[in-house]
């Protein structure tokens, strides 16, 4: 325990926002509650970094294809010129 | 899940949201609803509503276009008339691009509650209220916009110079086209969305440091590093700093 008190950066505990509240429903068309699972590059947040559950990380993948699909979040924000 | 009816049709619910070039008309779109509401009625179903979101800006440039008209719909239909739905999106010419996703497996038109389904609504729906609050945003912001691309012209490329010596011929006309890009995001994206949708995407490095503010928490090695280096391959990069940070990770549980 004492070890953890010296690296505190990784005693904080990650959740899974959905679990933490029932009434926030992943919705491929909410691009703003989307955006927390994108980095500000547009990649899918590991579950490593974000902490939501394996069943809910393999739901908010599926619907950040479909909002990619229908441009309501990028692929990338690298631009191909 | 029922068992494969040897009977011809299941009916389902689905929703279809459908992206329209942005100069359509009220009557272009009028007719795309009576489309679909056409073909749903064929394939022994019926629209349970009908939705639209306005002109956004789109993520990406969709054949060429950076804004459309959203229309959703959400509709009961037996399983063989989505096919044909698709096939006449893909014809009808207005439509740039559509997705069709199933939301219930067998639905029971007997016990199915049109008037609650009906009352729902998505994230992104906008009441007619809405859409000409929206557009009068966007005139005013058009006119903003004028009155800051005049501006923005002779600064942008002074900004941009440090970051891309090579190709300065290149960047200088690219930095003209952004700010003029950027402006009609905030009126594209309705409500709570705008101040999220203009901090994200652009590949200018003043942008990438103002987004993580959200985003942070959750990929803290990524942000800092990535926006400095911006050009010099930072999807690489990124993942590194994250893997470095895995072990440290594995140290630390296994020293425990």
């Amino acid at each position: 325990m004492s070890f953890d008190k010296k690296k505190p950066r990784f005693n904080r505990r990650k959740v899974d926002p959905f679990l933490m509240d029932k009434e926030l429903v992943l919705d491929y068309k909410d691009p703003a509650l989307l955006r927390r699972f994108i980095s500000d590059r547009g990649k899918i947040v590991p579950r490593r970094v974000s902490g939501t559950c394996a069943k809910n990380q393999r739901k908010i993948a599926v619907a950040i294809k479909r909002a990619r699909n229908i441009a309501l979040i990028p692929h990338t924000t690298i631009k191909s010129v | 899940m029922a068992t494969m009816p040897h009977v011809s049709t299941i009916i389902r619910q689905y929703e279809v949201v459908i992206l329209l070039r942005p100069d359509v008309n009220d009557s272009g779109q009028t007719a795309i609803r009576e489309l679909v509401d056409k073909l749903v009625a064929q394939s022994d179903g019926q629209t349970v509503r009908w939705e639209t979101w306005g002109k956004r800006r789109l993520a990406y440039p969709i054949a060429k276009l950076n804004r459309a008209v959203y229309l959703y719909c959400n509709f009961v239909a037996g399983q063989h008339g989505i096919g044909e739905l698709e096939r006449n999106l893909r014809i009808a010419e207005p439509v740039i691009r559509f997705q069709t996703v199933r939301l219930q497996d067998t639905v029971d038109l007997s016990t199915f509650d049109m008037e609650v389904e009906g009352a729902k609504k998505t994230p992104l729906y906008m009441s007619p209220d809405d859409i000409s609050a929206a557009e009068k945003r966007q005139e005013e912001q058009e006119a903003k916009r004028m009155a800051a691309e005049a501006a923005s012209a002779e600064a942008a490329p002074a900004e941009e110079a440090p970051k891309a010596e090579a190709a300065p011929a290149e960047e200088a006309p690219k930095a003209e086209a952004a700010p003029a890009e950027e402006a009609p995001k905030a009126e594209a994206a309705p409500e709570e969305e705008a101040p999220k949708a203009e901090a994200a995407p652009e590949e200018e490095a003043p942008k990438a440091e103002a987004a993580p503010e959200e985003e942070a928490p959750e990929v803290e090695a990524a942000p800092e590093e990535e926006a400095p280096k911006a050009e010099a391959a930072p999807a690489e990069e990124s993942e590194a700093s994250a893997d470095d940070e895995t072990q440290e990770d594995d140290e630390t549980e296994k020293s425990k």
